[in-house]
């Protein structure tokens, strides 16, 4: 009986010490450098958290000194996701944005197809700007806030079938016939539709002059119910139908969305200063 | 010798009556007595008898022997004493109500209101003299390229209360419309767009009914401005009496019914095809096939219908205006436009939609 105790004592103190390893996996905030208060830490811990469970796609935040041992702070980000199987919560599917104080660089790194999708070569850019512009001065607890935020707006538009993405031209659009045609409409509406407006204003106006003139209709003497339809037909003669092609090219011109440039480790991301 | 011409003089005092369109009923000039057109109809009632008594052509023998007229133009002409100063008045053969110019007294010539002459009905005036005016200063406004000086150096060169002949014309109209009418909508296939058109035969039978549409029997009226003026409250009409007239100037028609009853003929069929085309609805298209419209010509009433008329000049051209005296509704002859004013706001308007265009394409371009 005491050994089927210790036994049982052995396996209650192993999980207690397997569960710390787990929930460092899956620390969303990490401030190695000190930047955060605990609270600020604390809450933006619990947004994370919601963004992740909410699209299935895991959202850190990691503050660090440097990244030496690396050649960039590219594969220092991509190690961090690998050493701290960020992506084993989630199906491999991760975004994070990595900060390192000692050169004041940052990485925002995505994976999985999920996070691929949602975070194109634009959106990135699109969210790098956003929590830079944060970072420039230092305000790091709303930089790091917003990076949350702008995750939230870009899974849900992935998730509904739109991601965040721009329209590239393809080099078959003519964009000097394109401004061409601009050009001729803006002639066209400023020289001839603008005068042609004021005109038939200014017509209208003159009509108030005129207030004389024959009638043709009686409506005011027919009395209370003096309209009495005695028949109404309406009969289907036939049906005709006409079929356009519709063309889906996006704008006037042929191209196609930016999409997601992916390494051969699956990961995409953008890297900058701030 | 019987008088030809009546003077409703007021039973007290014997000055003129004249009809107030603020009360109702006529009033003495004199002596501020009111009398109710029943009062005074009874009252002279005897003397209109007479009046109409004497011979026209008597009357008319007498104008062209007095005044040396050719005899075309004594046909048209009448001449009668004035009950009340003697002098003689000349009218054209409809004057049916005038004042006498030297003792300014008002009279009404019963005789043009004899037999198949009187008026069925009459609505009386609402709308005095001085309201008149005022509405031609309101009129005025909301004309934009009226010219400035227009209502600031022109004067009103005439204004007088008028009870213009009228035919009413009642009736049935019966239709018969056949349309060619489509539907469309669209959806999309795949890549197609689709755009299924349903074509229909329609037919619309029914007949309306008209009460009392109207048409100025007077060749010296404009027809433009009689047709403005419109509508007349019904609500209101009563059965003629002449002591509506007295203060107001009348003719009798000259323009029979029948020559009058196409442009009441032409508002019915107009009006039914309108009536019974309202009802076709859901179609993007509609072709019309037939448009059948019979008429179905009803009773033919004689009315006396108050109207303002004002006339002023205006660099040596007479503008005339119209206000009917029972809504108050006025309406005139083409005004002038000062081209002035219309280039400017033509050239502003095109500047500013021009400058607004060439900014906003130029940011889309």
């Amino acid at each position: 009986m005491r050994k089927l105790r210790t036994i049982f004592m052995m396996v209650i103190l192993s999980l207690f010490f397997l569960v710390p390893v787990h929930a460092s996996n899956t620390e969303y905030v990490r401030d190695d450098y000190g930047l955060l208060s605990s609270s600020e830490t604390a809450t933006l811990e619990s947004l994370a958290k919601s963004v992740s469970q909410k699209y299935n796609v895991g959202v850190y935040i990691r503050v660090e000194n440097d990244y030496t041992g690396y050649s960039s702070i590219q594969n220092y980000a991509e190690a961090v996701y690998a050493d701290e199987q960020l992506g084993s919560s989630y199906n491999g599917n991760v975004v994070m944005f990595l900060i390192t104080m000692e050169d004041r660089s940052y990485r925002l790194l995505t994976h999985g197809s999920t996070a691929n999708a949602a975070f194109t070569d634009y959106g990135q850019k699109q969210i790098a700007s956003d929590v830079v512009s944060y970072l420039k001065n230092d305000n790091y607890y709303d930089g790091f806030q917003k990076f949350v935020t702008d995750c939230d707006q870009y899974l849900k538009a992935q998730q509904a079938g739109t991601p965040v993405d721009t329209w590239i031209p393809d080099s078959s659009y003519d964009e000097a016939a394109h401004q061409q045609t601009m050009s001729y409409i803006r002639y066209g509406v400023t020289f001839a539709g603008a005068p042609l407006i004021a005109l038939i204003v200014c017509l209208i106006i003159k009509a108030k002059n005129k207030t004389a003139g024959i009638k043709y209709e009686a409506q005011n003497y027919v009395p209370k119910n003096g309209v009495n339809v005695t028949g109404m037909q309406d009969i289907f003669l036939y049906r005709t139908e006409t079929v356009t092609h519709i063309n889906r090219d996006h704008g006037g011109g042929g191209g196609h969305f930016g999409g997601t440039s992916i390494n051969s480790g699956g990961f995409s991301g953008t890297s900058g200063h701030f | 010798m019987a008088e030809q011409l009546t003077n409703y003089q007021c039973p007290n005092c014997k000055a003129p009556l004249h009809f107030d369109p603020s009360i109702q009923k006529l009033k003495c000039d004199s002596c501020g007595s009111e009398f109710t057109i029943e009062q005074i109809t009874a009252a002279f009632e005897e003397k209109n008898r007479e009046a109409v008594s004497i011979d026209d052509a008597k009357a008319q023998a007498k104008a062209s022997a007095t005044l040396q007229w050719t005899p075309e133009e004594a046909q048209h002409l009448r001449a009668y004493n004035c009950p009340s100063c003697g002098a003689q008045l000349v009218t054209d053969e409809t004057t049916a109500a005038t004042s006498c110019p030297y003792c300014g007294n008002p009279t009404v010539v019963p005789a043009q209101f004899a037999g198949s002459l009187k008026p069925d009905y009459i609505i009386p005036f609402h709308y005095k003299k001085e309201q008149a005016v005022d509405a031609l200063k309101g009129f005025y406004k909301g004309k934009p390229f009226l010219p400035s000086a227009f209502s600031s150096e022109n004067h009103i060169e005439e204004i007088k209360g008028l009870y213009v002949p009228f035919w009413l014309y009642d009736g049935d109209a019966m239709g018969n419309l056949q349309y060619h009418g489509t539907r469309m909508h669209t959806f999309s296939r795949g890549d197609d767009m689709v755009t299924v058109t349903e074509h229909y035969q329609i037919g619309r039978q029914g007949d309306v009914t008209f009460d009392k549409i109207p048409a100025d029997a007077s060749s010296t009226m404009p027809d433009e401005l009689m047709d403005a003026i419109e509508p007349f409250d019904y609500n209101d009409i009563k059965n003629f009496e002449l002591s509506y007239l007295p203060g107001f100037l009348a003719n009798r028609y000259d323009v029979d019914s029948e020559s009058d009853a196409q442009r009441a003929d032409t508002r019915m069929k107009n009006t039914t095809i309108d009536s019974l085309r309202s009802t076709i609805i859901g179609y993007e298209g509609l072709i019309p096939q037939v448009e059948n419209v019979s008429i179905q010509p009803g009773l033919v009433h004689y009315a006396f219908l108050p109207v303002w008329l004002l006339s002023t000049k205006y660099r040596g051209k007479n503008y005339l205006f119209a206000l009917n005296g029972q809504t108050g509704k006025m309406v005139s002859d083409d005004l002038p436009v000062d081209w002035g004013k219309f280039f400017l706001t033509f050239i502003i308007i095109a500047v500013v939609i021009g400058a607004a265009a060439w900014f906003l394409i130029g940011m889309m371009a």
